[in-house]
């Protein structure tokens, strides 16, 4: 199969860019993630790695050629399972019948007498992992430089390592047992859920939040609330719009994940989980970002309240860029939500108790509430979900320093109070 | 919060500390070290980027400047011809660059707030222009920036004029700008500025934009983590 290599976006401003060199020649094989060109804007020097493994085919642009953004610059053709390294291979096929081709007849662990080196330099992640994996990395033919082991190669043995299938579940009904069928939603959410667990890294990272400010708030705004407004105020828009202002700061969690890279969304749309008796349905909340306090109130309540009527558009659970589910409502300290592919992260907000916490080496009684943020890996790493996560604690936990940017003006009546 | 490393150097001879980069580049891209920040001064240099490359850049023959002691570098990073000198501070950050930001060029922005801070530092306001990168002050450019960026490392840098002579300047077109004025804190400011003042603010403030704890070592400890035996040699004066 071809591949089409396009000169990549390298800033939002950024229009065209320069080849400089290529790295590599028309019939050269070539690795996933290898360099095969410099590029040059008018400020930034930097290379094109290969999306995956293959055989350049035809150079389009030549040296020196400065070409638009998307333009294809070469082409490549995806290796075919015979032409690769072992090694690369084992990953591009799928499925149990690819497993025991790629055992029968190239080994994916080949043991290179000559190549064994106990002394072989490998990165402390590397040396980790084979810890923690109890792999001897000498069984590991490394395509890194000098033949060094990588973070990829492990995991390419790992996952070509012989695993023991799940006992096959006999179809057979017991007595006294009953078969509940299975509607088209649940095999839609069985389905997806399973697959968002199978593909994306799921790591959750969960801080605990001082909502203490925004409760007494609510406590005292929510009766003018539901008469002005005619909708009730609950925490879930405060959430919402302190995820949207983190969004916008951390544009990455505001992203999907392709084969091609991570694409960055313009719009802000979060979704909210509502469940329902039989499911769970995640209407979209559009420009979550340029929404105030009360608008995210009305719309988040109207939209659920859609989803239990049945009422909602189609258009109305499509395009979500980011996720939040509720599990506090039903009592939930804490969870470890799944992402919702191919979004890159969700964010799961647990109940308000309150609890006894030290505040200046003094015991004190605070509402807290654990958010948890689950990620995929692939995409961040802890670090930044860390970081994001603590912009939307800093956002709910000094709300009353912004009630007044926040709250709508006089004209719709609540000037005076906020 | 992220850590930085800082290696302060004095007077580096450009090929050396080039040659530096360049080994902290790749061992940064192979996750060997974390995150470093390299500031340094070098003797009169001139340096192009590699884009252009058939665009004169010099106003007088290359031989002759080589002639006067000015040294010459085609180099691998963006951007056009600038000029290198000392009382110029020059500051090479070896980072990954996804834990900042995604976007390249946002990336630049943000060594231009360093700049722009410490220039705020000394009351000095100063701005960037929609066209060219770099930092300004009025008509008068005094911030420079190239970078090359590769597997999400940086390297290569900005550079800040402080009380360096600017006549070198004179010779070159500068990052490609026809007719451009340079100047520096010290001709804005008509007193002779300490650099290592300056150097301090822009480590702060470099410190400050990118979020990160700055950590200052030598390069015995850098190269010692690294478990590499061989020192490189910096001229150092």
């Amino acid at each position: 199969m071809a591949i089409d290599i396009i000169m990549p976006q390298m800033g939002e401003s950024v229009v065209e860019g320069t080849i400089v060199h290529w790295l590599v020649k028309e019939g050269d094989r070539i690795q996933k993630d290898q360099p095969i060109v410099e590029i040059s804007t008018d400020k930034i020097d930097t290379e094109v790695p290969a999306p995956t493994s293959g055989i350049l085919k035809k150079i389009i642009h030549k040296e020196n050629e400065t070409v638009p953004v998307g333009t294809v610059i070469c082409t490549l053709k995806e290796a075919k399972a015979e032409e690769v390294v072992p090694a690369t291979k084992a990953t591009a096929i799928e499925g149990k019948k690819a497993e025991k081709k790629v055992e029968k007849k190239v080994p994916p662990v080949i043991l290179h007498p000559a190549e064994l080196k106990t002394d072989k330099r490998v990165s402390p992640l590397v040396r980790r992992m084979a810890r923690e994996y109890r792999i001897d990395l000498s069984k590991i033919r490394g395509t890194g430089i000098g033949g060094r082991v990588t973070k990829q190669d492990v995991q390419k043995y790992i996952k070509l390592k012989p695993r023991y299938a799940p006992p096959a579940v006999e179809g057979e009904v017991k007595e006294k047992e009953e078969i509940v069928p299975i509607n088209p939603k649940r095999k839609i959410i069985a389905k997806r859920m399973s697959e968002s667990k199978r593909t994306a890294a799921h790591v959750t990272t969960t801080f605990e939040v001082d909502m203490s400010k925004i409760v007494k708030f609510r406590e005292e705004q929510k009766d003018a609330f539901l008469k002005n407004e005619k909708a009730r105020l609950t925490y879930l828009p405060f959430v919402i719009l302190n995820t949207a202002r983190a969004l916008k700061r951390y544009p990455i969690f505001n992203s999907s994940w392709s084969d091609k890279g991570i694409i960055v969304k313009k719009h802000i749309n979060i979704g909210i989980a509502v469940s329902l008796e039989d499911g769970l349905i995640v209407p979209v909340i559009k420009d979550a970002d340029k929404k105030t306090l009360v608008e995210l109130a009305k719309t988040s309540q109207d939209l659920a309240q859609r989803v239990r009527n049945k009422r909602l558009k189609p258009d109305e659970v499509q395009g979500g860029t980011f996720t939040i589910t509720n599990y506090g409502s039903s009592g939930s300290l804490f969870g470890t939500p799944i992402i919702l592919l191919p979004q890159i992260a969700i964010l799961g907000m647990g109940t308000i108790t309150k609890k006894p916490v030290v505040v200046n080496d003094a015991i004190a009684i605070r509402s807290m509430m654990y958010l948890s943020l689950s990620f995929d890996h692939r995409a961040v790493d802890g670090a930044q979900a860390d970081k994001f996560l603590i912009a939307i604690k800093d956002g709910l936990e000094d709300w009353e320093q912004e009630v007044y940017e926040q709250m709508p003006s006089t004209e719709t009546g609540f000037g005076g109070v906020w | 919060m992220n850590k930085c490393h800082l290696l302060k150097l004095d007077l580096v001879e450009y090929g050396k500390a080039w040659n530096l980069q360049k080994r902290l580049f790749n061992l940064r891209q192979s996750n060997q070290i974390e995150d470093v920040l390299i500031i340094l001064q070098h003797p009169p240099t001139y340096t192009l980027g590699r884009r252009n490359k058939k665009t004169n850049h010099f106003l007088a023959d290359e031989n002759q400047l080589r002639n006067m002691g000015y040294s010459i570098y085609r180099t691998d990073r963006g951007g056009a011809a600038t000029y290198h000198g000392p009382g110029q501070i020059v500051c090479y950050p070896i980072i990954g660059m996804k834990s900042y930001t995604e976007d390249y060029y946002h990336y630049l922005r943000m060594l231009e707030e360093v700049m722009i801070k410490t220039l705020q530092n000394y009351k000095i306001k100063s701005r960037r222009d929609e066209r060219y990168t770099g930092v300004w002050v009025e008509k008068e450019k005094i911030g420079f920036i190239g970078v090359r960026i590769g597997r999400g490392v940086t390297m290569h840098g900005f550079s800040l004029n402080v009380n360096n002579d600017l006549l070198p300047f004179n010779m070159i077109v500068p990052c490609g700008i026809q007719d451009v004025m340079i100047t520096s804190i010290s001709k804005l400011l008509k007193t002779n500025v300490d650099i290592t003042e300056t150097t301090a603010s822009i480590i702060g403030n470099f410190a400050n934009v990118f979020e990160v704890e700055i950590q200052t070592i030598n390069m015995e400890e850098i190269l010692e983590e690294i478990g590499a035996n061989e020192t490189p040699q910096l001229a150092q004066s």
